[in-house]
Formats: C-alpha cells, structure tokens, sequence
C-alpha cells in the first residue's frame, strides 16, 4: 500500500516535472540530467522523465551509458537503470525499446574513446528521430558523457540528494554549468528512499523490456547502429 | 517555518524527541517524591464603585500588584510574625483578577493549611486597609496641613485672650465702650463715701475724745470707791456715832459740860482720819469703781469705732486713688486693649476660614474612603482550602519542560545537521530553483 502511494506520488511529481518541461522546452530538444555525486538519482531521474515523456505520445529516447560499478553496493543493489544498463550491454550499444520508451545504450568503453563532435552528431541524429532525447549523464565532475553533451544540450536538469552533505563536487558542477552556460531547467530533489522505490519498481518492470535492437529490417536500429558504430571510433 | 516544515521536522528527529522524552519522564518520575505537598488558601475582594470614585488613578487592574506589594506583604509578614523571609512569602503569593469582573483572588500557597487561609485572608484585609490609605492619602495631608494650621491659629488666639485679659484685670474699664463715663461715675460715688466716711470718723473721734479717762475721779466713782473702802467706812461710821452722841450730849448738857470738848477733839480727830482714809482709798490704785470701769469699757469701744472710720477712709481713699490712676491710664490701655482685640478678631475670622476647609476636606476623604473601596468578598476558609498540587503543579512545568527540552533538542540537532534535506537550503547552495521534489524530505 505505501508502495502504490509513492508510486502514484512520484508519477504525480514526474507528471509535473514533464509539463514544467514541455512549457519551457519545445520539441524536439535534448535534456541533459546530471548531478554532482554518483548517488544522487540522475539514472533514476532521467529514466523516470522519459518514462513521463513517453506516455504523452511523445517520441521520447532515454541515452544511457553502461558505465561500470563504482562501488561494492552497486554490485549488491544495483539500481533498475544499472539493471538496465546491463541488459543493453549485450548489444554492444544498441536500441531497446520498454513500452513506449526507447533506450539508447552507450557502453562505457565507447565512451572513454567519444569525441564532442560524434556525441554532437549522434545527438542530432536522434534528435531528428525523437521530440525528446533525455540523457542520463551521471555524475557530471566524473562523467565525461555528461561533460561532453553539457554545452550542446537544449536544457540540463541537476538530481540532488536530499540528506548528503555538500561536497566540492557541488562546486565543480555549478561552474562547469556557469562556465558552458547551459540552460538550466532546476534541480530535482530526491532523497534515497524514492531512489530504492525506483529501483524496486522498475526491477519489476525490467521483465516486460523487450529488446528490439537485433531486429532485422528496422531502418531506426540500422541508423543508430551506424551512429554507434561511428562514435565509438577511437580518436 | 510553516507547520509541515515543523512536523516534518520532527520527524526526521522522532527519535531524539522520544528519547528525550523517555529520559525527562524517568527522571520525573525518580524525583516525584522532592517536592513537597502544599496547600492553597484564596480569599476574594472586590473593588467597589470603581467609576465614581473621586480617586481614579487605582483601579482593579492595578489590585494585583498592589496585593503582591512589599508594603502590604510587609505588613502581613510583621502582623501574623510569619518566619519566612519577604522573598519567600512573594512568591508564594498570587494575586488576579477573575475575568472583566472587580473581583480579585488572592491566594497563598504554603505547606500548611492553616497558615495557607490566614496569609490570604491576611493579605485581603492589609489590601482593603492599603487602598483606603492610598484613596485618602491626598486628603489626609491636606487635612493634617489644615489640622496643624489650626493648632499654631488656636495657641495665637490662646496667647491673645491671655494678653487681653492681663489687660482687662490691670484695667476693667477698657472692655467697656463708656469706660470714662464710667470711672468718673465711680469716682463721684467713691468720693462721696469718703466724705460721709471722714465725717463719720470726725464724729467718732469726738466722742471717744469725750469718753477720754480724767484724771479726777466723779463724785460717783469717789463715793463708789468710798463705799467700798472698810477703814473709810469704819472711820466714817465712828466718826458718826461719835457725832451723834456729840450732839446728843449737846442737847442734853450745857456747854459747860466736861466732856463737850473731848467729844469735839475727839470729832476732829476723827474727821481728820476720815479725810485721812479718804485720801488713802482715793489713791489706791487697786480701788475699783464700776461707773468708772465702764466709761472706760465705752471709750475703748469708741477708740475702735474711729480706727474702724479711719480704716474705712483710708479705704476709699485706696479707692479713689485707684479710680483715678484708671482714669489717668484709660488712653495707654485703651489702645493696647483695642489693638489686641482687632488682631484677635482677625485671628478668628482666619481661624474660621481654616475650620471650613478642614472640615470640607474630612467630607472629600470621608467621601473618597466610601466611594472607592476594596472590599473583602469572600475570606478564605477551611472549605477552601485545596491541596494546591504541589506535585502536580511541578509534574505539569517538569512536563512542560521535558517536552520543550525534546522539540528543542530536536531542532537544535536539525540545525547542526550538516545534511541538506530542504529545497531552500538547495536553492541556496546552488543558486537555481528546485523543480521537483521527490520523496518524504520534500
């Protein structure tokens, strides 16, 4: 019963979110969604506003890396997106589609060896696919995904952790958004309760995932592959 | 902070507040037995005709702190010897108004009950008797100033009347309008007493000047003196015996009969004894004549008549001097006498005036003391008295202040929490808006 009540209280909130973005951002545009720390809830944030955007008939693509386990409780607890990030793993980076969201992994191999220009290009390509294209950046002082796509991004929304300390990190993401000038949309707060809630609902949910990437014959899977395909050339 | 932020608060601290609780309600419990039992005594007074009182400056608002004044308190403390210091009895002391009433309650708490009814009754009366004192004081200074402006006016008249009347006695004719007409009167009357008085004395000296004692004795008073004599009267009757057989034998014989001139011899020679014996009685100064002593009894008598007259002239001649020396001063102490009678009047009429305004101002205070008043209601009784909950009264302030001591531990560990939970503090670490909240911490 308290599940049901969070879930609903969340969905409430994202529904929120989504409208707050769909005023201040026209289609189609690509939203950034980082954070300072590692634990903060961007995977858990992004997922849940494309997951948002997606129910609105909105064309909506979450781009996600694979990045590795940072901590011992990440290997225990992993999150749904870190769930998620594995099943895409197989692909090598490809396409997965979860209801009527699609699902944009990118191995953290590739991204060790990405360039601004091929993230700027493959952004356009989905871009021109997708109304929204929100990117799980991570943590943005270590994530170089995220420090890559921060100055391109049409709006960058910062997770925060209710209940941590503040930390240097929190310095380094405001100047490095000061220094880019992104557009910032706001911050989103969410304390670690809705980040386990999170977790367990989508674990849930990871089952009815579908993946669609090896799908023979899809023109979209076939154009994204050869983006993939050109991103993750070394430099 | 609005009231979610408060409770949410208190909820992210619910276990500091509990345990705090938990602690203060153990140690309440543990010291339940320190303090001691007390009970309460209230007595009530109201304050009478407020509104009309000529004295407004005090009213029921200001009844407590007057019955929690050291002055009444002190008062109580001396009257009932209460061993207790002024301080302590203060404290103990309550005193408020019930309600928009004019009644008052004033209670006393101690561990004796007794005392407990006496102290309040006692504060309630020390109360009525103050107020009254503070609603007449302006009056009784003006009646004290006019009371002892009174006495200095009344000694003054006192000093006068004194003067006036050493005056009056040296001078009787001075309180009078006619005083020369008077003296004169008096002097005429007095001058005519003299006179009959001196002609009295005249009179009367002639008279005792007549009784004056002679020096030869009256025929009565020899012949008294005579009679009375044995050797006169022995020589006397020989002498007649021998005379009448003289003239017996005369007749008889002839002169030449021898014994005619032995009998003459014998004659003369008695005669010259009688006168002998005459002489002798006469001279005695132990001979005795009643005529004579009592001439000498009226003249001695009429010797003190005219020392009476002369006394009585002297007298009037006193009088008359006097009369006359009244006469000759009249103008001096006239003039004494009037002045002092113009001051005295004078001093009257401020005397008077000084009287009047006493006794208006006895009326205002009589008026002000019936007007405004402090009545006391209802005494404290045995009835009344309750067990003040000494316990109960520490068990609800230790409560109290276990459960300030839990919230506010609870915001003062919220406060030093290095944690940021709330949007705001995120606003303002970050300087961007929070655009969603999620979770319970929101």
């Amino acid at each position: 019963m308290k599940g049901r009540i969070q879930t609903d209280s969340m969905t409430r909130e994202f529904r929120l979110l989504r409208n707050r973005i769909e005023a201040e951002i026209h289609a189609p545009a690509v939203l950034l969604v980082t954070s300072a720390t590692v634990r903060d809830g961007a995977g858990p944030t992004a997922y849940g506003l494309a997951e948002s955007l997606s129910k609105t008939h909105q064309r909506t693509v979450l781009v996600t890396t694979s990045s590795p386990p940072t901590s011992k409780q990440q290997l225990l607890a992993p999150s749904p997106v870190t769930l998620r990030r594995r099943a895409s793993d197989s692909l090598e980076g490809g396409l997965a589609k979860a209801g009527g969201l699609s699902v944009v992994t990118i191995s953290h191999e590739r991204i060790a060896t990405i360039s601004r220009s091929n993230v700027a290009s493959l952004m356009q390509e989905l871009r021109t696919d997708y109304d929204y294209v929100v990117v799980d950046g991570g943590d943005l002082p270590s994530s170089g995904f995220a420090l890559l796509l921060v100055a391109s991004v049409d709006a960058v929304l910062v997770t925060f952790l209710a209940g941590r300390q503040q930390t240097p990190q929190d310095r380094i993401v405001l100047d490095t958004l000061e220094r880019t000038e992104a557009k910032m949309l706001g911050i989103v707060m969410i304390d670690q309760e809705s980040i386990d809630h999170f977790a367990q609902r989508d674990v849930s949910s990871e089952s009815r995932e579908i993946p669609i990437a090896k799908k023979a014959g899809n023109p979209l899977v076939q154009r994204l592959e050869v983006a993939l395909q050109r991103i993750g050339k070394p430099f | 902070m609005t009231v979610q932020s408060f409770v949410n608060v208190l909820k992210r601290r619910q276990l500091i507040v509990f345990s705090v609780l938990a602690v203060g309600l153990a140690l309440m419990w543990s010291f339940r037995n320190v303090v001691p039992s007390s009970f309460a005594g209230v007595a009530h007074v109201v304050l009478l005709a407020e509104n009309g009182a000529r004295d407004p400056s005090v009213s029921i608002v200001d009844l407590p702190s007057i019955a929690t004044s050291t002055v009444v308190l002190e008062r109580v403390r001396k009257s009932l010897k209460l061993p207790m210091s002024l301080i302590t009895l203060k404290a103990n002391v309550s005193a408020s108004v019930l309600g928009r009433s004019s009644i008052m309650a004033v209670g006393f708490r101690d561990a004796s009950a007794e005392r407990a009814i006496n102290v309040s009754n006692a504060v309630a009366d020390e109360l009525s008797r103050y107020y009254d004192e503070i609603s007449t004081q302006s009056y009784d200074v003006n009646v004290d100033r006019l009371s002892s402006a009174l006495g200095g006016e009344a000694a003054k008249l006192r000093d006068l009347n004194a003067q006036m009347s050493r005056v009056e006695a040296s001078n009787p004719f001075v309180v009078s309008q006619k005083s020369t007409d008077n003296i004169t009167t008096d002097l005429a009357t007095l001058d005519d007493q003299l006179g009959a008085a001196r002609a009295q004395l005249q009179a009367d000296q002639d008279i005792a000047d007549s009784m004056a004692p002679n020096a030869n004795l009256s025929q009565t008073a020899r012949h008294e003196i005579l009679a009375d004599d044995p050797a006169y009267v022995a020589e006397r009757t020989a002498a007649a015996r021998d005379g009448t057989q003289f003239v017996l034998d005369k007749a008889t014989y002839t002169k030449s009969f021898p014994g005619l001139p032995g009998e003459v011899a014998k004659i003369k020679g008695e005669t010259a004894a009688i006168n002998a014996e005459s002489a002798r009685a006469l001279s005695d100064q132990h001979a005795y004549s009643p005529s004579a002593a009592a001439t000498e009894q009226q003249h001695i008598r009429q010797i003190a008549v005219v020392a009476g007259d002369a006394a009585r002239v002297q007298q009037l001649e006193g009088l008359v001097g006097t009369e006359q020396g009244r006469l000759n001063d009249l103008p001096r102490t006239g003039s004494q006498y009037a002045e002092l009678d113009a001051q005295r009047t004078a001093l009257e009429t401020e005397y008077d005036a000084l009287a009047t305004r006493r006794a208006n101002a006895l009326a205002n205070r009589a008026e002000a003391s019936s007007l405004g008043s402090v009545v006391v209601l209802d005494r404290a009784i045995k009835a009344d008295t309750q067990l003040a909950g000494g316990r109960t009264r520490a068990a609800v302030v230790a409560l109290v202040l276990v459960l300030a001591l839990a919230l506010g531990s609870a915001f003062l560990v919220d406060s030093l929490d290095p944690r940021i939970s709330r949007p705001e503090d995120i606003e303002q670490l970050y300087g961007i808006p929070v655009v969603a909240t999620f979770g319970a911490r929101s």
